[in-house]
Parts: structure tokens; C-alpha cells; sequence
């Protein structure tokens, strides 16, 4: 085999491996260097506006002749449209950190994307909460799903899931009971949910045949009810107002909690053993307690029977 | 249950290395070949591979299958920087796709960032000159293309 170079190297193998490590204005730069490589743009598996993009496309002289912040917004629009529709396939990741001014617009790039098989969609909105777009539901080849600042819509009758999504990562988003229950129950693949300072029904039920791993983070609940039998782990971190005795979980789950949750109990109950991380730092109240809870229907502790176990 | 037994690989200009099995298995494809046929005293033909690629790839296996438990995650780093910092562009995409074509994944990405980080930064004459690519275009086909994505060319400036 002859030496290498650029000229002879596989397009495809390029564009997904190296391209996509480039910010989106190099990847789209790239065209220029020759003739081999000037639809390379238009192959990209990862499409990511990040807030890097943005700065990118406002320094320039020809943002910055553009008046009013509308037409730059314009301009914006008008190059993330050209770059979403000249890609012809193997788009794998979207990625949009910055959805204010673009309201109206997300509904058409996601609708776009759809059909390209994409798998992975990570919107970040970083001004006023905004309603999610119905667009997404339309995105059926999900496999992990990331949300931050967002209003969740009611599922249109007609979606039939997101049948392959497995990671979804939810933060600062409001969610109905219903809308909740009715992604659960349609995603049946769904193996990790992060809900991060997330407005939900204060009593939350998550019933899920196949979640393995939950993080519950910042969430004002009371109780938690988790009905899944393939639950893993669950990780309950600055959940103020849950009380130890409100949650319910199945059995054999590794739990990790604040510390400070174990201080509130009344009396043990069904509780048989509980083996305790030795890294365990019991001077700080606000450090970590990850446990085993080998059989576990609900979870009360008693204060003399905790530090007298303290020990272990 | 380690494996003892050597490892025999074949260049495509018929050289042969001999390696330990836990150097060998860190490429996938050789893992699932020897897991089919175990340890013998034939060779494994590698026919996409060099003597002098396979031989640096080797070097990064054989470090590599005693770094995990060993030495420090920064200290593994800082070797990786090492190994691919005074390669040329030739050995390193060869050594990209001869990563690629073995399924060694770290090696992989290693290969791919780096090709990255030589392209990131610098303008389309400026790859020309580090790659060594003949500008097949036309200066209008060229003018074509920057018109096309014109925000893509425009040189930043600070507000």
C-alpha cells in the first residue's frame, strides 16, 4: 500500500471522523482546499451551533454592515437553512445551543432533520422558556433526546413513540402528568432519564418496563413511586421537600442520595442490610451517601439505629 | 482467564511481528478472529496494513495494554501527545486507517483529533501547504465555492 495522503484518504471516513471535530465554519471551510473535498460540507454527522458558531457568524464585516438585529438574526437563519438543507445524509447529531430568535424556524429545521435518520438532539434555550416544537415528534429515530429550558407540549394523538430512544436528558423543563406518563409509556426502549430542576407533578410516578438508570436533581417533589423493574440505579440529589419515607422503589437498586435525606426518618421497617461506599465522608453534611439497598419495599431509618452503624 | 500464547501478525510486505495476546486483542477485529480461532503458529495476514505502520502500531498496543492499570490517566496522555506529535502527515493518516481497519478504537480517536487539530485554525492555502494537496480548482470554481458559503471565508474581526 502506498503512503497516504489526503488526496487518497476515504471521503466518508473524513467527514465523520475528522470534520466533525472541527467548529461547523472550519468543517464548512474545508470546501475550499479542493476539488475532492468541496461537497465534504455537505456530509456532515454532526451539526453542532454552538455558541462558538454564533460568535462566529456575528464578527464578521458582513454582520456586522447588517443594521438591526433582526436582519443579523435574518442572516443567521438564512445560513444555518443553507447548511441543514444541502446536507445529504449521515447526519447522526444536532446540537442547538441557542434557540432565542429562532423560534419559528426550529420548527423547520427539526422537520428537515427527521428525515435524515438523525439520532441524537441536544436544544439548549437560553432565554425565556419556549414551547417545545411539534416537530420533534416527528423525529422517530432518536436514540437519546436533550432538552434545557423547555415548555413539553401534549403528545399528538397520533405518535406512535420514539421507539428507539434510550437516553433522554430533561432540564429545566416543564412537564404535565399526562405528557410524562405518555412518553414513558411510548418510548419502550428508554434505558436513562435525567430530570434536572424540572417542574413535574409533586407525587411523581415513573412507570418504565425498561429504564435502568434515573437521576432526579433539584426536583420539588414529595414522593417518588418508581414502578420498573429494571431499574438499576436512581440517583436522588437536592430533592428538598422528599421525605426518606415517600419513596417507593423496586428491589435491588443502588441508590445515591444526599446525605442529608437519611437525617429525616422515624422508624425502621422493612429494611434488611445496607452496605455503605467506604469513601464516605461523615464530617460534611452535604456529602453523598451511595448505598445498596438489597431489599427495599420502603425506605425508613431510625436516628439511634443509623449512628450506631455509623461505624462501617 | 489471560491468554499466555503469542501472537503472530503479517505486514503486507510479508513481515512478521510477534506480539503477546493481550497487545493483539486491543484491536477488535483481532479479538473476534482469534476468539473464533484461537492461538496458532500461523500468521495473521494483514494485508492493509505496512511493516512500518503495523510496527508503530504495535508500540501504541504495547504500551497501551499496561497503561490502563498502571499509570496515571495524565501521564498516559502526555505519552499519546508524544507518539503522534513528530509523525508526518503520510504516517499519520496511515496510521488512522490501519486504526480504523483494526477496530483499536483510542488509537482511532487519537489519530483523528490530531489530524483535526493540524487543521483547525488555519486557512484552505494553508492546508494545501501542510497536507500538500495540488489545488485542482479554478480560480473561478474557487471563487464558486467561497460565494457559496461566503460566512464561512469572511476573516473574523474584533468588535
Amino acid at each position: 500500500m502506498g503512503k497516504t495522503d489526503l488526496m487518497n484518504f476515504p471521503c466518508d471516513l473524513f467527514c465523520s471522523q475528522i470534520l466533525t471535530r472541527l467548529p461547523l465554519k472550519e468543517a464548512v471551510r474545508f470546501s475550499a482546499v479542493s476539488r475532492k473535498w468541496c461537497r465534504a460540507w455537505t456530509r456532515l454527522s454532526h451539526l453542532q451551533f454552538s455558541d462558538d458558531f454564533f460568535i462566529s457568524i456575528s464578527t464578521t464585516p458582513t454582520k456586522r454592515k447588517a443594521v438591526s438585529k433582526l436582519t443579523r438574526q435574518n442572516i443567521a437563519v438564512d445560513i444555518i437553512n443553507k447548511i441543514i438543507l444541502m446536507q445529504c445524509g449521515g447526519l447522526e447529531i444536532f446540537e442547538l445551543d441557542s434557540c432565542v430568535g429562532f423560534e419559528s424556524s426550529i420548527h423547520k429545521w427539526l422537520l428537515w432533520i427527521s428525515s435524515s435518520g438523525v439520532k441524537c438532539i441536544d436544544l439548549k434555550n437560553n432565554g425565556l422558556q419556549l414551547e417545545v416544537s411539534e416537530s420533534i415528534f416527528s423525529c422517530v429515530t432518536l436514540t437519546s433526546l436533550s432538552l434545557l429550558n423547555f415548555k413539553m407540549i401534549k403528545v399528538p394523538p397520533l405518535f406512535q413513540g420514539f421507539s428507539q430512544l434510550v437516553t433522554c436528558f430533561l432540564e429545566y423543563v416543564e412537564l404535565s402528568s399526562a405528557t410524562f406518563k405518555a412518553i414513558l409509556k411510548l418510548c419502550r426502549l428508554l434505558e436513562s432519564l435525567t430530570l434536572s430542576e424540572c417542574e413535574l407533578p409533586s407525587n411523581l410516578k415513573i412507570i418504565s418496563l425498561s429504564l435502568k438508570s434515573l437521576a432526579l436533581l433539584g426536583l420539588y417533589i414529595y414522593s417518588i413511586k418508581a414502578n420498573c423493574p429494571r431499574l438499576e440505579s436512581i440517583k436522588i440529589i437536592e430533592c428538598n421537600d422528599l421525605k426518606i419515607g415517600n419513596i417507593c422503589l423496586p428491589v435491588c437498586v443502588h441508590l445515591e442520595t444526599d446525605f442529608w435525606l437519611l437525617k429525616d426518618f422515624s422508624t425502621i421497617k422493612s429494611l434488611r442490610k445496607i452496605a455503605c461506599s467506604e469513601d464516605v465522608d461523615y464530617t460534611s453534611t452535604k456529602t453523598f451517601l451511595i448505598f445498596k439497598l438489597v431489599i427495599l419495599n420502603k425506605l425508613k431509618f431510625s436516628q439511634e439505629s443509623f449512628i450506631a452503624n455509623q461505624q462501617f | 482467564m489471560v491468554k499466555e500464547c503469542k501472537v503472530k501478525l503479517k505486514s503486507s510486505d510479508d513481515k512478521i511481528f510477534e506480539v503477546d495476546y493481550a497487545v493483539a486483542i486491543q484491536s477488535q477485529i483481532l479479538n473476534n478472529t482469534l476468539g473464533h480461532t484461537g492461538c496458532t503458529d500461523s500468521a495473521l495476514p494483514l494485508h492493509n496494513v505496512s511493516s512500518q505502520i503495523l510496527a508503530k502500531v504495535i508500540d501504541y498496543c504495547e504500551y497501551h495494554v499496561n497503561a490502563s492499570s498502571t499509570i496515571s490517566e495524565k501521564d498516559v496522555k502526555m505519552w499519546d501527545q508524544e507518539f503522534v506529535k513528530h509523525l508526518d502527515q503520510a504516517t499519520l493518516l496511515d496510521l488512522l486507517m490501519a486504526a480504523q481497519y483494526l477496530g483499536i478504537h483510542n488509537l482511532q480517536e487519537l489519530t483523528c483529533q490530531t489530524v483535526a487539530d493540524r487543521i483547525k485554525d488555519k486557512r484552505p492555502e494553508d492546508i494545501r501547504e501542510i497536507f500538500n494537496i495540488q489545488n485542482d480548482l479554478t480560480p473561478e470554481e474557487e471563487e464558486e465555492i467561497r460565494c457559496e458559503n461566503e460566512w464561512a471565508f469572511e476573516e473574523e474581526v474584533s468588535p
